[in-house]
This record gives C-alpha cells, structure tokens and sequence, in this order.
C-alpha cells in the first residue's frame, strides 16, 4: 500500500539566481551560481551528489537536449543526470525525480535544478515550440495565444459567478499590485519597484480583460534543490530540518477540451491535485493549516481561480478574498510573498524551483525583509499549458516536526 | 483643470478629458521588460475619460508655453486611445527631463480636431 511522500524526504540545500534579462551570463553560468549556493548551503561536496534531475523546457539554442549541459557545466563526476520536460511544471518535476529517487532508496544525495535562458532568444512571450511542440499539440490549439486563451477563463469566470469586468479587473490588479510590492524587497527578483492599482488598470490591454501586468513576463534564471533523507540531514548536523509533505502532480485527460461539463471557469487538474496533496500531507483544511504560497500567476487570473482549485477561497469567493487582503503578505495567507511570477519571471524549467527557494527561506527564517512570521507549512504550484488542458505540480514543504 | 477647444473657432470649452502625470514612473522597466524592447519610457500618463460620450484621443501631443511647441509622436500604445465614459487608460513615451521641465502645458488631440490642454509643471518658477 503505497504511503506517500510525506516527511521520508528532506531538503539541505537550495540556490537561486537573480532573475531577469541575464546578458551578462549564458546558460551555464546560471547553473553554476545556484548551485553554489545551494552547495554551500549543504554543507556537503560535490562528490556526494548520487543522481541529478535536470528540468529545462522549451529553450534549445542556450541549453539543449540531454542531461549534458547540467552534467558538464557543474562538472559532476559522471553521475545519472536525466533531463525532464513537463511544460512549466518542469521544475517541480526536477524536484519530484530526485525526491523519490531518495525515498525509493535508490540514492542517499540527490540535486533537483532548473533552469531556462529565454531571452537571449529574443522573444517578449515564450516562443512558438515550432516543431518542436509536436504534431498532436498543434491540432488541439492551432493559431492559439497564452493571454487569449485565459482571457477566455477569466470570461467564462464572470459568467459564471456574475462578477463583471470591473470586479474582475479591480481583483487582479489587486493581485498584481500586491505581487509588486512583494517583489520589491526581493534582491533576486528581476521587477522590483511597486506598482499602484491605478497604474496596472490603466496599462495597455493584451487580451481583454487580460491587461500588461496580469501577463507575467518570460525570464532567464536557475534554481536547484539539494534532497535527503531526514536521518542522513541529521548526520549532516542539519537542524531546523525542511521536509517534503506532498507531491503531487495531475495531468488533463483531455475530457476539458471535449467540454463535457467543464464550462472553461476554473482548472480540473488543480482542483484534483490539490486535493491529493493536502491528504498526503495529512491537512484537513488548507485554509487554516497552509502558512503561504507561491502559485503560478502567469496570467492574473490563473492566480485568482487557483485560490479556489486549491480549496483555499469558496467558489466564486476568491474576488472578496483578494479584495479584503486575505493574500497580501499580512493577510491570512500570503501568495507570491517573493513577487512571483510578475516580479521574477518566467524561466519555465526553473520557475518551480525558484518558488520551493523562497519556502525553503521562509521555514527557515532566512527570507530577509520578506520573512513571515513563524510559517509552518507552504505550498507552491505550477500550471503548464492551457485552461482547458495542462500540467498541474504541487508541492508542500515544512519543518520535519510540525 | 484642462479646457478643450476646436479649430479653427478655438472656441474654449470644459473638457471631458482629464489626465495624471507620472514622471520616471515605475512602469519603465516593465515596459522594457515585457514589450518587446520598449527602452525608456519614463513618461506615463493617464487619460479619463469623465464625461458621457466616448472619446478618441490620438497617440501623440503637444508640449506648449516653452521655447517652441513640441510635438510627441513616439508614443505607445501607437493606435490611438479609445476611452469609454469612466475610463482611463495609459500612455507612455520617452521623455528628456530637462525638455519637460522647460514646458507649463500639455495638449491632446482627439479624433475630429479638438484639442484638451492641461497646465504641467505649475509649480515650478
């Protein structure tokens, strides 16, 4: 009977780049800085790394196929390195291929990293997969657009719920102002001035009501994860040990897009994966139990509808809790208390990582000006794709003892 | 408080137009960032529409009561701003500091000719 991932799983150590416009790097240099600091921060040497997950998605030209350009750019002493590639979920699938290497037994040390150098490829969004994506993609979403497509979720959430454009549009612009706000006390952040309401309201429309803030910019960065187990982390003189609670992933089975009873408002496979993980962490009420946030705000309303996929705010309630300032960094449950994707960025294979980096900083204390207090549990979440079919990760980290 | 006029009669009316200044605004690296290599754009401005009827206005305008009027046109969006009743929305250019400092008004242009000029920088000598 299988028991899942809870608690057999710790991390000692994380690393992170400055995100952003990286000119000054290429994509081995990125690797190279994140894992610096993670390594530091384990206290161990690189001859104890067993096996590596290395997650880069869509960038081809600075990277490339293979576990080679993680391999060869950290100089790691002939190890397995595998590469992974589950849209942007691709980070977080990183993190899930060393965790349960370690939890089957397989290995004692592991690495999870990420990284995307987007932007040395020119493009303002994330660029056309071309051949790359696959013929089959190419049939299910011809002549489609990211923001186009979840404007169409944030239409199909007014429908629903009656909320208008005004509403809809003044909730994510609170979303964003107060990711902004965030990222401004965030060294590694690419973003960092704040951004009043106003400001966002009034900013060019990309795909109504989907206006420039509520669109999350693409990146270059890195982001890695150093996993154990908690015995060998204790033999390590770790205290104050992180541990994995869940990890969970849920991919479309394609009944969204036949519009069976899906009705475009909100994302199938959050709503299940979320409910997995919280019953592998053993939490009863999210709401009450989860300490903070970082979820995937690649569009402003993907924020606001996954704050109910995640069963944190009642259907078609998300809108008053965002408005009261439930999710502001001194609400009851802050979200993208490191600025998010807004602030940071898109590098896809390193965005999942770069959310863990701040959780991990958080449990720890080490989060600087940003520190919340005492945090017990955060959860963090990506979504890869489409509204009506995507990738869905979610991991939830905490104090091994809490 | 800005007034609006139409050529050639330029016959002053209250104008439905109003507008917020942002110099160096905190959108310019975003700017930068998200759109496509839009560097420098440092100025930011609002327009409300507080009136009743949809209003037009072209992406450009006119620095007045300074050495020599100053037209803008290097300005995004670069397809006009429609404004329904209530709306406001932003534009953004390029501007030199020391340019605007020399400048005590701004004028919009709307579809149709007629014209809404503000006063800037009143409260420099």
């Amino acid at each position: 009977m299988a028991t899942g991932i809870r608690d057999k799983v710790a991390i000692i150590g994380m690393g992170c780049t400055r995100f952003g416009e990286r000119w000054d790097v290429g994509g081995e240099e990125l690797l190279v800085e994140a894992f610096e600091e993670a390594i530091a921060d384990a206290g161990i040497e690189k001859k104890d790394i067993q096996a590596a997950w290395f997650g880069t998605c869509l960038e081809e030209i600075n990277v490339g196929k293979s576990g080679l350009p993680l391999s060869t750019s950290l100089r790691l002493p002939n190890i397995p390195v595998t590469r992974t590639e589950n849209y942007c979920a691709t980070g977080t699938e990183a993190f899930r291929g060393a965790v349960y290497a370690v939890a089957s037994g397989a290995y004692d040390i592991c690495l999870a990293q990420g990284l995307e150098k987007l932007k040395d490829t020119g493009y303002g969004g994330l660029p056309n997969p071309g051949s790359n994506g696959g013929t089959l993609p190419w049939q299910w979403w011809p002549n489609l657009t990211a923001p186009g497509s979840f404007a169409q979720l944030a239409s199909a959430y007014g429908a629903k719920y009656k909320r208008s454009d005004a509403q809809i549009k003044d909730a994510m612009s609170h979303i964003s102002a107060k990711s902004h706000v965030n990222g401004a006390k965030n060294p590694k952040a690419h973003l960092r001035k704040v951004v009043s309401k106003d400001q966002i309201k009034a900013s060019p429309i990309i795909a109504h009501p989907l206006g420039l803030f509520d669109c999350c910019g693409v990146s270059d960065g890195s982001a890695c994860a150093i996993v154990t187990t908690p015995e060998i982390a204790k033999k390590l003189g770790k205290k104050d040990i992180i541990s994995v609670k869940a990890l969970q992933l849920a991919l479309s089975s394609g009944s969204e897009m036949a519009f069976d009873d899906w009705d475009g408002d909100h994302f199938v496979t959050t709503s299940i994966c979320s409910k997995r993980a919280y019953a592998e962490a053993g939490i009863t009420n999210p709401r009450e139990e989860i300490s903070m946030m970082e979820v995937h705000d690649c569009f402003s309303i993907t924020e606001l509808v996954t704050y109910e996929d995640l069963h944190i705010s009642p259907r078609g309630k998300a809108i008053d809790d965002i408005l009261s300032g439930f999710y502001d960094a001194d609400g009851g449950l802050p979200c993208q208390i490191d600025g998010g994707l807004k602030c940071f960025g898109h590098p896809i294979g390193a965005s999942g990582l770069r959310m863990l980096y701040e959780m991990y900083l958080q449990l720890q204390g080490k989060a600087g000006e940003r520190q919340l207090k005492d945090p017990k549990l955060g959860l963090t979440h990506n979504l890869g794709g489409f509204p009506f079919m995507n990738v869905c990760a979610i991991s939830i980290v905490g104090k091994l003892d809490a | 408080m800005g007034f609006c006029s139409k050529a050639p009669c330029n016959r002053a009316l209250f104008t439905m137009l109003g507008i917020t200044i942002f110099m160096n605004t905190s959108m310019e690296e975003v700017i930068a960032f998200k759109c496509c290599a839009l560097p420098d754009q440092n100025l930011e401005i609002h327009l409300h529409n507080t009136g009743k009827e949809a209003l037009s206005i072209k992406s450009r305008f006119v620095l007045d009561d300074g050495p020599k009027p100053l037209t803008i046109t290097a300005v995004y969006p670069p397809t006009g701003i429609k404004l329904a009743p209530g709306q406001t929305a932003a534009i953004y250019t390029s501007m030199d500091e020391r340019v605007w400092e020399q400048y005590r008004s701004i004028r919009f242009e709307e579809q149709g000719g007629i014209f809404h000029s503000f006063a800037i920088n009143t409260n420099k000598g």
